[in-house]
């Protein structure tokens, strides 16, 4: 097979829901192969001879056209590149983000007309469609999010509530008072 | 959707890229937070794991453990340092915790291996005079102290000599209320004493030697006034080492009768590495890559096995003894002979088999006299520390070549009884006289395990088969660290009138070397390597002015003659010279 060679996969439909349409993507093999699940059903598609590869859960389209377009961006030279790049690790080794993803974060994802929510619906997506590399860059986003901001930052960024009691939350600093 | 309805494993990679400083704040959040975290050893490791050594035993509490480091970070850079009236109380509560942490980073340090990549199975240098690599625990303790002035002289400069240095010299404000002072407890000054042996003492010495505003410690220009000065007196004392239970080494506790046996003395320990890397940085030996990479360095290879062997000289000799065999031509006693030598080896616990470098420091024997016995009038404390030296010292360079003779059990009641005593023989080599066989002494000795968990080693100087010179000391960092071994030299039947003196030595190598190998040993360890005009194909040619940029502190003739047989020749003339150099002459 040759690296122009394009695959086609189908987003799964939900009618109530009009951002999961069952929109069809067309994409490069090789690029499509960082997937984990592609991967796998690449290979049993192949034997049904199936053109278009259905996906199981439901990733709104925005969000899958993105994917895509990371994945592009990221597609390997070769197959044998493909196999080095998708070698799992156990160790939690820091992935080095250039430019373009820095950008692709920050003004796709994160940026302007998404938000935080659009950052998690990636994380959630690169998990569920196994990319390593995507979803270890999506939690180091996150995680620089969360660098050095007090609680109450934090709150304010995830849009999540103080659920404490105040003695639970007193409670809570004596435990951790072991940075100060 | 938010955060909270992530996957719990992606819940947790987040955290772990997260700094760890941030799980003090985290729990506090909401209640999904703090259920997730408090009491997560699993994510704790993970974090730890990330920038520090995976710790050799099994029993490990990564929460503490990581706590501890953060809290290390934020006393090192602590506000209450810069405070005249808070740093003295803020150092003295916090040295005992300083030195456990650092004490205990360093014993559950691992060498990396070379490459991420390639995890090859064995070690290997990454060049022949790294004999060892830095680990994780040591570049982040490094991160701590060697940008940080103020946690250096905070932590590392509580001993009694830094004392002294406070009292009797007008010390930089801000130095003032940071290095020790009189009213420092012992146990102090003892832990504060050993951070700073295991830091290492070039950054002190650095301190002193680059800026104008350390004057005061510089070993240069008024040595009676520096930390240098002081160190001397402490280690040409002769009362140090006829105090009772010291076996005259860098130890004490020796007649406590408690059955411990000998414990490291870190104040006298710091006071030799001082005087011996002033000394290699007056002479111009400090830069030489066999010397720096254990004495310019911090935190170097001071932990257990950091040692990496040097393989390659054994792979050839292996080769050639499997041509011998195939050859036919093998000698049965010989053979047997090397058989023996090899099981021996491979009961040797300490790595004792090899060649080392050492340094011998000493001072002329009628100042060192006049040093300990002054005249009847001279006015002096007799109880008291004594003065500090300004006469200026000798230094030897020398090369060490030993193997291992005998294995045997513990012998002496404070030894560890699970360890063996090695005894070794071999020959040592001054680099500085003339390289001809008289200079060479014969040299036996042990090694042994003490109750303490030190690596104790005893050497004696043998010339025309009479013991002369012996040396206490102890390895620095542990079972075959780099760093090498710490000690004292003295006369054999402990003569109390001298002389004495401090001494060092760490391997460079694994197999004896002799003749042309030694030769290529040598510039190896010495920086030339590649002469940059070889007129002939016999002779190397450097310019002055090469040789000058290596050691401003050399002066040439413009007649000297620069044309010499090898790299190596070269590199020993400049040694002969750096060790004939004295700066008070």
């Amino acid at each position: 097979m040759t690296s122009n060679a394009t695959i086609q996969i189908q987003n799964k439909l939900n009618e109530k829901n009009e951002s999961v349409s069952g929109k069809i993507f067309t994409i490069n093999r090789l690029a499509a192969m960082q997937s984990g699940v592609i991967r796998v059903m690449a290979q049993c598609c192949e034997l049904d001879e199936i053109k278009v590869i259905p996906l199981h859960v439901a990733i709104p389209d925005h969000t899958l056209g993105l994917i895509v377009e990371w994945l592009d961006h990221h597609k390997p030279a070769t197959d044998s590149e493909l196999a080095e790049d998708t070698q799992s690790s156990d160790s939690y080794k820091r992935v080095e983000m250039t430019e373009w993803d820095q950008k692709f974060f920050d003004d796709k994802v994160t940026g302007a007309g998404s938000n935080d929510e659009g950052l998690l619906r990636i994380i959630f997506a690169a998990n569920y469609l196994g990319i390593e590399n995507l979803l270890d860059m999506g939690v180091q986003v996150v995680a620089n999010m969360l660098k050095g901001k007090s609680a109450e930052e934090i709150r304010y960024i995830l849009k999540i509530q103080n659920d404490f009691t105040p003695e639970e939350e007193e409670a809570i600093r004596a435990e951790n008072n072991w940075t100060e | 959707m938010t955060i909270l309805q992530l996957p719990p494993e992606i819940f947790h990679n987040i955290l772990v890229f997260v700094d760890p400083e941030d799980l003090g704040t985290l729990p506090l959040t909401c209640r999904h937070f703090n259920d997730f975290i408090s009491g997560n050893n699993a994510l704790c490791r993970d974090m730890y794991l990330r920038y520090l050594d995976d710790p050799p035993t099994t029993n490990f509490n990564y929460t503490e453990e990581l706590h501890d480091v953060v809290r290390l970070a934020k006393v090192c850079s602590s506000q209450q340092l810069f405070e005249p009236d808070n740093a003295r109380a803020f150092i003295l509560e916090e040295l005992p915790f300083v030195h456990r942490v650092v004490t205990h980073l360093l014993a559950n340090s691992v060498p990396p291996p070379p490459s991420p990549r390639d995890p090859a199975p064995q070690i290997i240098r990454t060049s022949r005079t790294e004999t060892f690599n830095p680990s994780n625990n040591a570049t982040v303790l490094n991160s701590y102290f060697s940008s940080n002035y103020l946690s250096r002289s905070a932590f590392f400069k509580q001993s009694t000599i830094f004392a002294r240095l406070r009292q009797t010299n007008n010390v930089h404000p801000r130095d003032g209320f940071v290095i020790g002072d009189d009213a420092t407890p012992p146990e102090h000054r003892q832990q504060s004493a050993k951070l700073h042996c295991l830091y290492g003492i070039a950054d002190t010495l650095k301190d002193i030697t680059n800026r104008r505003r350390y004057r005061y410690a510089a070993p240069v220009s008024s040595p009676a006034r520096s930390i240098y000065g002081l160190a001397c007196s402490k280690v040409y004392d002769l009362r140090e080492y006829r105090r009772h239970g010291t076996a005259w080494g860098p130890f004490y506790g020796g007649d406590h009768g408690d059955g411990l046996g000998l414990r490291v003395d870190w104040e006298k320990t710091e006071a030799i590495l001082l005087v011996i890397g002033a000394n290699l940085h007056i002479k111009g030996l400090a830069d030489f890559e066999g010397v720096e990479n254990v004495w310019g360095r911090p935190f170097a290879g001071v932990w257990e096995k950091s040692y990496i062997p040097w393989t390659l000289g054994r792979l050839k000799l292996e080769r050639e003894r499997e041509e011998e065999r195939l050859r036919g031509d093998v000698d049965e006693d010989e053979l047997k002979k090397r058989q023996e030598k090899e099981e021996l080896e491979k009961q040797d616990p300490y790595g004792v088999g090899g060649t080392w470098l050492r340094i011998v420091c000493f001072l002329d024997y009628s100042d060192f006299f006049l040093f300990n016995f002054p005249p009847a009038n001279h006015p002096r404390n007799n109880a008291g520390p004594r003065e500090a030296i300004d006469r200026g010292e000798a230094t030897r360079l020398i090369l060490m070549k030993v193997r291992v003779t005998e294995v045997e059990k513990a012998t002496e009641p404070g030894d560890d009884p699970n360890w063996p005593v090695v005894h070794f023989e071999g020959i040592s080599r001054a680099l500085d006289s003339s390289w001809d066989e008289n200079a060479d002494s014969e040299l036996i000795g042990t090694a042994r395990m003490t109750k303490e968990g030190e690596v104790r080693w005893t050497t004696y100087s043998i010339y025309s088969g009479e013991e002369r010179w012996k040396s206490e000391g102890f390895q620095l960092g542990g079972v075959k660290s780099a760093r090498g071994v710490i000690g004292n030299w003295f006369d054999k039947d402990y003569n109390d009138r001298g002389p004495c003196g401090p001494t060092a030595f760490w391997k460079v190598a694994d197999h004896e070397y002799s003749g042309d190998d030694t030769d290529m040993l040598l510039s190896n360890l010495l920086p030339l390597s590649k002469p940059p005009l070889p007129p002939s194909h016999v002779a190397y040619y450097y310019p002055i002015s090469y040789a000058k940029q290596l050691s401003p502190f050399f002066t040439f003739k413009p007649s000297d003659c620069l044309f010499f047989a090898s790299p190596a020749q070269f590199s020993l003339n400049l040694i002969q010279r750096a060790c004939s150099y004295s700066p008070f002459s």
